[in-house]
């Protein structure tokens, strides 16, 4: 039998009474629905999940990778969909004040203020760039006790505003970035003093300051761990630099952009050494080279501390003084028996309107120091001079090459440099030589062959086999062939240590092959007579390579890897009468190719 | 002293399924590594896991074996994950293919993770559950959870303006 709802029974005096019975009752009705909808949902497994277990994951739900400090991306506000699923998730994520404790100056200003609410008394994270900055202080100031993390992009005006009521503790505060947006030639118009904080800051270990003068005395500069100055309006001196990292024997980290006087006197060289033993990664960019010797000599790191020198020098000034850079690097390194050898190094200077980029890969598996990688990259057009042959020699004494592995280069470097510096390293197995100049590389192997060959008896089984390859550029194919000889001389090895002993993969670029290739094909079939034949040549870009040079090759050398590059020096028709090539210039620019009669080979 | 590695120690889950599980493998639950701790003289009795049932352990110990050796999470590292913003979503291939379960094998195992004090498993849970969720309206995750909309008039009409304050921007 039908049953019908209470109120339907009902006799009603009036329509007014009805409609409020009737009303009153839908609304009870409906607070039973909701009731019987939240009574339903304890049954879904996801509300077996305690409390806490759903705040962890609402914080995953939240996570965006903190912004770069450029970046005027707005911060995604998603996550907040969370408290429109259901009374009980919105309960729990209203609860949590840590989920809400990341205002930024992209949120809504009505909804930041929200945020601050809910966030009640959990460490704050503030991030104020761009536009909605200037409510910076609305949300900083009062807080100030119990922010954790501080981010600032704003104009000088609003830091001079600001940075007035920053006069109380910030004793949670452990990360600091202030970027000043406008170039400000005042010098203390935005100046992290003592008075900043009132100067306290216990726990800050993040300083990153961009546009802002700094007083090197304030506390603010104690028990950082890391260090980031960038252009600051009033530049400091070495020796202040050197009292400011006096304090700081924590660093992991420190960055210097353009921070110091230009042509300023040096540090006295009676100041005690620095220690940061913690020291991960020093970066100076903009100084002056015999800046950064200064402030290098001044300190000592460990031996795996990662090491970046950017410096913009005026022209001529730096190469000279890089042997001793290289020796104050090794000298400045903690001797320290149970840490391996693991660095890197990265150069930048200008000598005589070239450009050096210098990066070396340190490791230690055998001795105490030891460079197992060794990039030297100069970019001038594709002019690319080394300094003379005792500078170079002298450039490459203080690094450590007897583990060397790989090196790489665009540099002029010599035959002599080839024949006496790289050529008896035991453990060299991979070269890399681009430009022109790369074929000194191939000289070296020549005349070391013609020196000191091996007797001739061997060098009669050497007649390369000729067989077809495949080419094509972008395809880098090449044949691998020539074992038949291999097998036959390897029987018949001689007592015969050619240079680069363990030389397995060769790569040239663009640079042009010697004709006829004759002696180049002796020399590298002497070397696999006695076994110490060259793996792979890989060849990008190089001009005289045709098949008849390649066949000549196979024979000799493990694999050739080819890019089916064709050019010809004879397809030149910039050459003058001279044999000059009036196009180099333009050349350069194009491909970075350069012809070789313009100078001469060494 | 530390006990030696082969060590076997025996489990008892809530519904009497037991385990015999090398001791290192079981220590990667900081739950029972300070129980073991505590026990002075070998004993044969099994450790009874109240919280756990039997199908749902035998998922934790296929983790807890996969993970055996790696060091566990120190204080200082579970100091600075508690900084929610920093924490990520990833996960590595292994562990994606090991959670991929039914929910309420998921919920179980969060549970299991959270209660027998394994941090990185119950990381893997809640991160899995999160990337669920990301990306999702309101009505798409109550439809992936099988939850109703229970909000009161005064709480959807909260949410309303909260919805026009995001606008705002």
């Amino acid at each position: 039998m039908m049953s019908y709802h209470p109120i339907l029974t009902q006799r009603f005096d009036t329509s007014d009474i009805a409609f409020t019975k009737i009303d009153k009752e839908l609304a009870a009705l409906r607070d039973t629905i909701r009731a019987l909808h939240a009574f339903r949902n304890t049954f879904t497994p996801v509300y077996r999940l305690p409390p806490e277990i759903l705040t962890r994951i609402f914080s995953f739900v939240r996570h965006v990778p903190k912004p770069a400090f450029y970046s005027n991306r707005a911060t995604p506000l998603e996550w907040v969909d969370v408290t429109r699923v259901s009374q009980h998730w919105r309960n729990v994520a209203i609860g949590s004040p840590t989920l809400w404790s990341h205002i930024s100056s992209t949120y809504p200003k009505r909804l930041a203020e929200e945020f601050l609410q809910r966030s009640k008394a959990a460490p704050l994270s503030i991030d104020m760039r761009g536009p909605g900055s200037q409510d910076a202080d609305q949300f900083i100031t009062p807080s100030l006790f119990r922010i954790r993390e501080l981010t600032l992009g704003l104009s000088s005006a609003s830091w001079i505003g600001l940075s007035r009521n920053l006069s109380s503790p910030a004793p949670l505060l452990e990360s600091l970035s202030i970027m000043i947006t406008d170039n400000v030639k005042q010098s203390t118009s935005s100046t992290i003093s003592d008075t900043t904080f009132a100067g306290t800051t216990p726990r800050l270990r993040f300083l990153e300051l961009t546009g802002c003068s700094v007083d090197i005395n304030s506390s603010i500069f104690s028990d950082l761990n890391a260090l980031d100055l960038c252009n600051p309006p009033q530049k400091l001196l070495v020796t202040d630099l050197l009292t400011c990292l006096r304090n700081l024997p924590r660093l992991t980290s420190l960055v210097l952009t353009e921070v110091l006087v230009t042509g300023a006197p040096l540090a006295s060289s009676n100041l005690d050494t620095i220690v940061l033993a913690s020291l991960a990664s020093l970066a100076i960019r903009g100084g002056s080279f015999a800046q950064d010797l200064d402030i290098l000599s001044h300190l000592s790191f460990p031996a795996n501390t990662t090491l970046r020198f950017y410096s913009i020098t005026p022209t001529g000034e730096g190469l000279p003084s890089l042997s001793e850079f290289l020796r104050v690097h090794k000298a400045s390194r903690l001797q320290e028996s149970s840490q391996p050898l693991q660095a890197s190094l990265d150069l930048r200077c200008s000598w005589n309107l070239l450009r050096l980029f210098i990066h070396a890969e340190c490791n230690e598996s055998e001795s105490v120091d030891s460079l197992l990688t060794f990039e030297l990259v100069g970019q001038w057009g594709g002019m690319v001079e080394m300094p003379d042959q005792t500078e170079t020699a002298t450039l490459f004494s203080y690094l450590s090459l007897p583990s060397l592995t790989t090196f790489s280069t665009n540099c002029n470097i010599g035959v002599e440099t080839w024949t006496n510096i790289f050529g008896p390293l035991p453990k060299l197995q991979h070269v890399s030589a681009s430009g022109f100049r790369a074929i000194n590389l191939l000289s070296a192997i020549v005349a070391d062959f013609k020196a000191r060959s091996p007797p001739s008896s061997e060098r009669k089984q050497k007649k390369p086999n000729t067989r077809g390859r495949k080419k094509g550029k972008g395809s880098r194919s090449g044949g691998k062939q020539g074992s038949q000889v291999a097998s036959t001389s390897n029987s018949q090895a001689v007592d015969w240590e050619p240079i680069f002993p363990q030389l397995e993969t060769l790569e040239l670029e663009k640079m042009t092959f010697p004709e006829p290739v004759t002696d180049l094909v002796a020399a590298l079939s002497a070397r696999k007579m006695v076994g110490k034949e060259i793996k792979s040549i890989s060849v990008l870009e190089c001009l005289n390579l045709g098949d008849e040079v390649l066949d000549a090759l196979d024979g000799c050398v493990g694999e050739i890897s080819w890019d089916g590059y064709t050019g010809s020096v004879d397809e030149d028709e910039d050459e003058d009468e001279f044999g000059e090539d009036y196009m180099d210039s333009y050349d350069s620019d194009l491909d970075g190719y350069f012809a070789p009669w313009s100078y001469t080979i060494l | 002293m530390a006990a030696p590695a082969t060590q076997q120690i025996k489990i008892r889950c809530n519904d009497e399924k037991e385990f015999t599980v090398d001791r290192d493998v079981l220590e990667r639950s900081v739950l029972i590594k300070n129980m073991l701790e505590d026990v002075t003289e070998q004993q044969d009795a099994p450790i009874p896991l109240p919280n756990v049932s039997g199908p749902v352990m035998a998922k934790v110990l296929e983790y807890c074996t996969h993970h055996r050796g790696e060091p566990l999470p120190s204080a200082d590292t579970e100091q600075s994950q508690d900084e929610t913003r920093k924490r990520t979503t990833d996960i590595s291939e292994w562990d994606q293919k090991f959670i991929t379960v039914d929910q309420e094998m998921l919920f179980e195992i969060i549970l299991a993770a959270n209660y027998l004090d394994i941090k990185s498993l119950l990381d893997v849970g809640c991160k899995t559950v999160a990337n669920m969720i990301k990306g999702k309206t309101p009505e798409e995750i109550r439809k992936l959870f099988n939850i109703v909309n229970d909000f009161t008039p005064e709480e959807e009409a909260q949410i309303k303006k909260e919805n026009e304050w995001a606008e705002d921007r």
